[in-house]
């Protein structure tokens, strides 16, 4: 019994981790179709600004939402000056997210040195027979959870989330009917921006803090984006990350980490292989089927 | 309320497609423009409401001049389209396309979701369904209500019969009518089918070559003969 309740907790940090990784690179992604390389930086920045407020003796709580907001209002800064001039040229937007990303990497490093003292893992930890579970990990799998019901709700049920769904489906329609997709685009890329600030200073304490930290969580982001699709953008950020974990979990608890993080890989490769458009095409493929029958 | 382009030009990196064109709509009016394929029709529509820059003139609506405000603003202040193909929001509910139409002419008024779905039954039917899977006469129809349902000052209308079937045209060409009669809708339609033309229009601009070469009044518009001539040419 310990033993599945531990799998079932490795398994949810580990969802936990890629979508926390994912959050902020998936709302920019598949709002606005950029590609946005600076998303490792972004994090890392996240983590920075929760770091220096913990030191300053600021609640871990209140420095998590300092580190959100103001990444938001970074990422504010570098659509209006840059990312704006590349909209419907991915390609340029790759390369200049890309240059961004090596320019807040370098400069950490010369403002704030190749290391920042670490954060403590708040919360304690909660035991069962032989195990213990990290009551911190617990609470930022369900946060998860609230996160995603937060994003379904805004993209479903606000004027924001509509407007953002119209520009994305079709902007010159959208603008055609008073949208004003500039700022739509704007709102969301502050959005994308301060979700991975706040997942950089969530995940702060369970990691090392410095320059190029953002690295570590780039590679997971992508892979389960890709793994995701882009049929339905939360749909398959859950989807991917749930998926991907659970082929990971029991292979690293059988054959340790580095195994675990082939697996995931492994499985991604397969999954883009035979979905290419992501596990949330599933899902559009059983509304066709259905609408096909019904007709 | 009433709109006016004066003397505009207009196209694309290959060149003006617009020359000179000078059209007007009056409250309360139904003015078409017939044209073959080709002539500038929806390069006029694509001007008005501002996805095309215009080169050289002005478009007025209501004595404010909108020819430097971009698309956006230009529906705010009243412009309702519905572009050639219909462009509805392929993965939205129907019910989420026509409240995506709460900006045009400001979005301060209250959704008119009643008027739609009695002018258009079947997408009170359908709300629920997304729109990419409706037939293309539902779609148009679907595209009509989204630009009518905030109340514009003019509603634009960009080949509402291409690629529907005949009965949805006549259902459309009676609603315009009706909207027309009962709320002083005042609807610049452009259009190739004759019945649907001759069926709405009270007056016409014949569009050659990107230029006016005749304008049509009523009588004129229902003289099938003159107005099949002039798409023919």
């Amino acid at each position: 019994m310990p033993e599945a309740v531990s799998l079932l907790y490795q398994f949810g940090t580990n969802a936990a981790f890629l979508l926390l990784s994912a959050l902020g690179l998936i709302v920019i992604l598949g709002m606005m179709n950029i590609i946005n390389l600076a998303h490792g930086e972004f994090m890392m920045l996240g983590a920075y600004a929760a770091t220096a407020s913990v030191q300053r003796g600021v609640p871990f709580p209140l420095a998590v939402l300092i580190a959100a907001v103001a990444v938001g209002l970074f990422g504010v800064v570098i659509e209006r000056l840059i990312v704006r001039r590349f909209y419907g040229r991915e390609l340029g937007a790759l390369v200049v997210t890309w240059g961004i990303s090596l320019i807040l990497g370098q400069g950490a490093l010369l403002l704030f040195g190749p290391f920042m003292p670490p954060i403590a893992i708040p919360g304690g930890a909660v035991a069962l027979g032989d195990y213990s579970f990290s009551v911190y990990w617990l609470f930022l799998i369900v946060l998860c959870g609230v996160l995603l019901a937060a994003l379904a709700f805004v993209y479903r049920a606000t004027r924001f989330g509509l407007q953002a769904r119209a520009a994305m489906q079709n902007a010159r329609m959208a603008r055609a009917l008073g949208i004003r997709v500039d700022r739509i685009y704007m709102a969301t890329f502050a959005l994308g921006a301060a979700l991975a600030g706040l997942s950089g200073a969530l995940l702060a304490p369970t990691t090392s803090i410095a320059p190029f930290m953002g690295q570590q969580f780039v590679a997971p982001a992508f892979i389960t984006v890709v793994v995701g699709g882009g049929a339905s953008v939360i749909g398959g950020a859950l989807g991917s990350s749930g998926l991907l974990s659970l082929v990971q979990t029991p292979v690293a608890f059988l054959f340790g980490t580095f195994s675990g993080t082939l697996a995931l890989l492994l499985t991604a490769l397969v999954v883009i292989r035979l979905l290419p458009g992501g596990v949330s095409s599933i899902g559009r493929y059983f509304t066709r089927r259905s609408l096909a029958a019904a007709r | 309320m009433s709109l006016s382009a004066s003397g505009l030009w207009s196209g694309y990196a290959t060149g003006d497609v617009l020359r000179d064109v000078t059209v007007r709509l009056d409250r309360g009016e139904i003015v078409g423009v017939v044209g073959r394929n080709g002539a500038g029709k929806s390069t006029l529509m694509q001007t008005i409401i501002g996805l095309l820059p215009a080169r050289r003139g002005e478009i007025m609506l209501d004595g404010t001049a909108l020819t430097r405000l971009p698309a956006e603003e230009r529906a705010r202040r009243g412009l309702g389209y519905v572009p050639q193909g219909r462009q509805v929001f392929p993965a939205m509910t129907v019910q989420e396309n026509l409240r995506s139409g709460m900006y045009v002419g400001g979005g301060r008024r209250k959704l008119d979701f009643d008027m739609v779905y009695a002018t258009f039954p079947v997408l009170r039917e359908r709300a629920r369904q997304v729109a990419g899977t409706l037939s293309g006469g539902q779609q148009e129809m679907l595209a009509i209500g989204r630009a009518l349902i905030a109340g514009p000052a003019v509603l634009l209308l960009d080949e509402p019969s291409d690629g529907v079937q005949p009965s949805i045209v006549q259902e459309i060409g009676e609603a315009l009518r009706t909207l027309n009669r009962t709320t002083g809708l005042s609807v610049l339609i452009v259009e190739q089918n004759l019945e649907l033309m001759q069926r709405v229009a009270q007056r016409a601009y014949v569009l050659d070559k990107g230029a006016i070469a005749a304008t049509l009044d009523g009588a004129q518009v229902q003289d099938s003969a003159l107005l099949a001539g002039y798409l023919a040419i």
